[in-house]
């Protein structure tokens, strides 16, 4: 073909108009454009309708209502529920984060069996229920053929629940007397209540009418007791202009939003109690009528006005004898006052005699049975599994006695002494447990012990752990048994230990289990009734539901209570009013829609229960024990932190705030995110220090730091901060997780490793809030 | 009928958090992550670059031993109010508007690009860049909220005070035949979270709203109150340092800058 100049132009000039008539290339550009917004990899959430299912959470003992938010199937977002008159529409960031807990990448699919392979390491295989229910069962007819049933061993959570009642009673059905939970801070003050006024029963404190607060280290906003209810306490003293005084070392956020903040020397906090105590007796400004029938009363005086003078307590706590009195002379004439203990979130126990001591205060001044004081509320359980009837095989079983020496010689008050049981394990004291069962707890992390306690699991003949998710607890397990998550589960929320009123309340299915997964009290009826005999005919009910429905039974029967079904019941408040339910099936249909049964709080006092039949001074029952007399009255003892001074001169407190789970739960991811860099950077836990006591050992801010105590070192990052003690270090707990997600695993330390422990010789529970460190940069 | 006057009769959302309440827990935190779909990666303690909407700084009166007190300060974005609102200001793509009829600051995520103008301009520091790509575990992204889109990497994001659900409360006010909005049908993430009952929400403009009244408190303050830039969140404290960090002592020196001119 010729190419001509005109034909060429007119191609070119061609070309130009019909691209400029053409819609190609704008097409292109604009698919270029969407497609580079295009990112699939960002995921659009899929659209539903909206719908909220209103349920229980069963993260911690706090027990609050909550509303799930359903697109169509799919959980969104938990939220409060305000017909709970517990949390009154208030939530944590666990409560919230809760949900990142059901689609945890970690839970349990199926269960599992650990298979052992040749490099000693582990897998994990796939079984059907059936298979792992008959091995289960296998190992407890063995043991019973043998008459080993009790080297069956549970470790159940504390909280009070009917699955941790089916589960202990399974244990008892089989002959075994090895029921083990983790104590805490209100094991401690039940054990002062038994000792001093005779009755088996945890004190509850209440709050919400309180005017005038004395707190020993008690984290009141920071996940004390039910954590919620005590946030919207605080926030109610802030509007009813309560005086809330707080003692402890830490300048605790509890502190720092305190009237008066007295910062004690660390471990004396019993001291202070008791200079109280003596200045109250001194000014005669005690409750004549609580005094008067007491036993031991005189001695007691003779000890209060000799050895725990002001004067001579403000050289051990460091807090002038003039304030003591002050606050002596404020606390006896307040109304509505109470003292509370228990440290931090309260997961580890206190000395006997330090809750005596704070009881004391308490019995002193006429608080118990008053407004806003402790009551002693006996009708707190709202049901009672019925007695189990026991051969004389198992009964002879069950007379063994326990591994950890717990209700027997020096320790019969205490029916938990967790500071022997994995030294006795581990030591051969008595036997060996041959099963081990571990419902809901992940002790391998939350005792005070864990490094000893996980060592003492593995001697363990079997262990089976129940859970929904992998942790350090069930990374030691033989078989995983895979429960439900609580948003897929039937459960209740029962009175925990403080709350001053009782309640019930039902935690119902939010969506159907995603897993192969059950019911942990389905768990222990399979087991029953697969082992058979007397032990399966103690266990007459179908399902877990059906034992749930028995209590709503039980409930509806005695009549008595109110329900709770819209925001603002206040139960503290007009006692005796609400709205009353009949026939247990409307009570059943209430309960599972969010409603919270509930009764007013109890201000009668049945009297004391003791030997001598009054409140006892000097207890007892303690006396029988053994336990040397110094001890069987409330008391100062000045020891624990006296030892070791040259070589660790720095005392390490652990601290407690919400964002950090530190029980059976761990943190989740949401709430890793919201730390804040004061505890924890990179994967270094952070530890604050009073610049003070930093410049001293020549160290500053960021400075990576190794903390020594007498069991174990760990690493650490220097944060400069006033508000720690000269002299102290304050490490956060609910760090350190080394199985869970990887936005959790890996963190810090867990600062239990660290603690050095010494053993309360009353309870036998463990004391660990004070440990002796030394400090060295790195 | 003047402009300004004409954006008056709209409500002006707002915010009153009461610091002697705020307890710190960081409910409030949590609850705006899990409404607001917000990314979370393994490493979350860079804090330049964490992503918090609503972030809670620790303040403290710089005392020492024993006479240190702090005190927690939950910080969402400010709404500021101000005619040259700072990030509005500097946006070079129009990816900001202020809502003439809720007065609500908001993020045109689609618009940005991401030049991170308005990190720099904000006096907050309530402004946030995607450095990442959001992953979720395959699990977890069954809890993404679907009145929320997911930002992709490159874009900057911020607080809306939970702007979907005026939306959705707005809906349902026309489905039932009703102009006006109620206090409780609109409320934010943070604000329902709140257990201390420290963070409350409403319309500033509407003196039946709860926020109408605390915001005229004589306790009442907000943060970096001389940069003009009225922020549509109030402080409450009574303790005095506390007051004071709002601004850094800005204020009385701007007070007496005005005495000596």
């Amino acid at each position: 073909m010729n190419v001509t100049r005109r034909k060429f132009v007119f191609t070119v000039a061609g070309a130009a108009a019909g691209g400029l008539f053409t819609p190609v290339q704008w097409k292109l550009i604009d698919d270029i454009s969407i497609w580079t917004q295009n990112w699939p990899w960002t995921p659009v959430p899929r659209d539903g309708a909206i719908s909220y299912v209103a349920s229980t959470c069963q993260l911690c003992r706090g027990g609050c209502g909550i509303k799930v938010r359903m697109v169509d199937d799919r959980p969104v977002k938990i939220e409060a529920n305000a017909t709970s008159p517990v949390n009154q529409g208030g939530i944590c960031p666990l409560g919230i984060a809760g949900l990142q807990g059901f689609y945890d990448p970690l839970r349990i699919k199926n269960p599992v069996k650990k298979v052992i392979d040749i490099w000693g390491g582990h897998t994990w295989q796939d079984i059907t229920w059936d298979e792992a229910i008959k091995e289960v069962t296998d190992k407890l007819n063995d043991l019973e053929k043998s008459s080993m049933s009790h080297t069956v061993g549970l470790f159940t959570s504390n909280k009070k629940s009917l699955t941790n009642d089916l589960w202990e009673r399974l244990l008892k059905g089989l002959g075994s007397p090895n029921n083990f939970k983790q104590s805490d801070a209100q094991d401690s003050q039940k054990l002062a209540v038994k000792a001093m006024i005779g009755h088996d029963v945890y004190p509850a404190y209440d709050l919400e009418n309180a005017k005038f607060i004395l707190s020993f280290g008690a984290g009141l906003i920071e996940g004390w007791g039910l954590p919620v209810r005590s946030i919207r306490a605080h926030s109610k003293w802030e509007e009813d202009g309560a005086r809330l005084i707080q003692v402890e070392s830490r300048g605790s956020l509890t502190a720092s939003k305190a009237d008066e903040w007295l910062a004690v020397e660390p471990g004396t906090e019993a001291a202070v109690a008791l200079s109280l105590c003596s200045e109250i007796v001194r000014l005669g400004l005690f409750d004549k009528v609580a005094v008067e029938k007491s036993f031991g009363f005189i001695q007691f005086k003779k000890e209060l006005l000799s050895k725990y003078t002001s004067e001579k307590m403000e050289k051990v706590t460091g807090i002038k004898a003039s304030v003591l009195k002050k606050l002596a002379k404020d606390f006896a004439t307040a109304k509505n006052a109470v003292a509370l203990s228990g440290k931090g979130k309260g997961y580890f126990p206190a000395s006997v005699q330090e809750e005596m001591a704070i009881l004391s205060l308490n019995i002193l001044t006429g608080r118990l049975g008053a407004k806003g004081g402790v009551l002693l509320a006996a009708r707190h359980k709202a049901f009672d599994l019925p007695e189990i009837q026991l051969n004389d095989a198992v009964k002879k079983s069950l007379a063994t006695s326990r591994l950890d020496d717990a209700g027997a010689g020096s320790l019969s008050i205490s029916s938990q002494a967790n500071s022997r049981l994995a030294k006795n394990i581990l030591s051969n004291k008595y036997y060996n447990l041959n099963l081990l069962f571990i419902v809901k707890a992940n002790p391998a992390y939350t005792m005070p012990d864990c490094k000893e306690f996980t060592e003492a699991i593995k001697k363990a003949g079997m262990v089976v752990a129940i859970t929904d998710k992998m942790d350090e607890t069930a990374m030691l397990a033989d078989i995983v048994l895979p429960c439900h998550n609580y948003l897929e589960a039937w459960e209740e929320v029962q009175t925990q230990p403080g709350l001053s009123y009782p309640i019930f309340a039902l935690g119902k299915p939010v969506v159907k289990p995603v897993n192969n997964t059950k019911n942990a009290g389905d768990i222990a009826l399979m087991i029953a009734k697969a082992k058979g005999g007397d032990v399966a005919s103690a266990f007459s009910w179908n399902s877990f539901e059906s034992v749930l429905k028995e209590a709503v039974n039980s409930i509806s029967k005695k009549g008595s209570g109110f329900i709770s079904m819209e925001p603002g019941v206040k139960p503290w408040l007009n006692p005796g009013a609400g709205k009353s339910v009949k026939g247990v099936i409307n009570l059943w249909k209430k309960l599972a829609d969010g409603g919270v049964w509930y009764n007013s709080p109890e201000y009668t006092l049945a009297g004391p229960a003791t030997m001598s039949g009054s409140i006892e001074f000097i207890s007892q029952v303690m006396k029988m024990a053994f336990i040397e007399a110094k001890r069987c009255m409330p008391g100062y003892d000045g020891t624990q932190l006296s030892e070791g001074k040259e070589n660790f001169p720095i005392i390490m407190q652990p601290y407690h705030f919400l964002m950090l789970a530190d029980n059976n739960v761990d943190t989740k991811p949401f709430m890793m995110k919201a730390l804040e860099d004061t505890v924890l950077r990179k994967d270094t836990l952070v530890a604050e220090i009073n610049p003070e006591t930093a410049s001293q050992l020549g160290l500053k801010d960021g400075d990576k730091i190794m903390i020594r105590s007498a069991v174990s070192s760990a690493p650490a990052m220097v944060h400069l901060f006033e508000a720690t003690r000269p002299g102290m270090i304050s490490v956060p707990l609910g760090l350190g997780h080394t199985v869970a997600n990887k936005f959790v695993r890996g963190k810090g330390i867990n600062a239990r490793e660290l603690m050095d422990i010494k053993e309360d010789p009353v309870s036998g529970m463990p004391l660990c809030w004070n440990t002796r460190v030394q400090i060295f940069k790195i | 009928m003047d402009k300004a006057h004409e954006l008056e009769k709209h409500p002006k959302y707002g915010m009153v958090i009461d610091l002697d309440k705020c307890t710190g827990c960081g409910a409030c935190t949590v609850a705006c992550m899990e409404e607001n779909n917000i990314p979370f990666r393994k490493d979350e303690t860079d804090k330049l670059r964490s992503i918090t909407w609503l972030r809670v700084y620790r303040i403290n009166n710089g005392k020492s031993y024993p006479d240190t007190e702090y005190a927690y300060l939950p910080r969402p974005c400010q709404h500021c109010d101000s005619d040259h609102t700072p990030c509005i200001s500097v946006c070079p793509v129009n990816a900001i508007d202020k809502g003439r009829e809720d007065g609500i600051i908001s993020q045109v995520h689609p618009r940005c690009i991401g030049c991170r103008y308005c990190m720099a301009a904000c006096p907050y520091h309530a402004r946030y860049f995607n450095w990442w790509d959001p992953v979720w575990p395959k699990e977890m992204k069954q809890m993404l909220n679907p009145d929320v889109s997911v930002r992709p990497r490159g874009v900057v994001e911020k607080c809306t005070f939970c702007h979907h659900r005026l939306k959705r409360a707005k809906a349902q006010a026309m489905m039932d035949g009703r102009k006006e909005i109620h206090e409780q049908d609109y409320q934010t993430a943070c604000t329902q979270a709140c257990s201390a009952g420290a963070i409350v929400f409403g319309d500033l403009n509407n003196p039946e709203h709860m926020v109408y009244k605390l915001k005229t408190s004589p306790n009442a303050f907000r943060l970096l109150e001389k940069l003009r830039t009225e922020p549509k969140v109030y402080y409450l404290s009574t303790r005095k340092w506390v007051c004071q960090q709002a601004d850094n002592g800005l204020l009385e020196a701007h007070k007496a800058d005005v005495e000596h001119a």
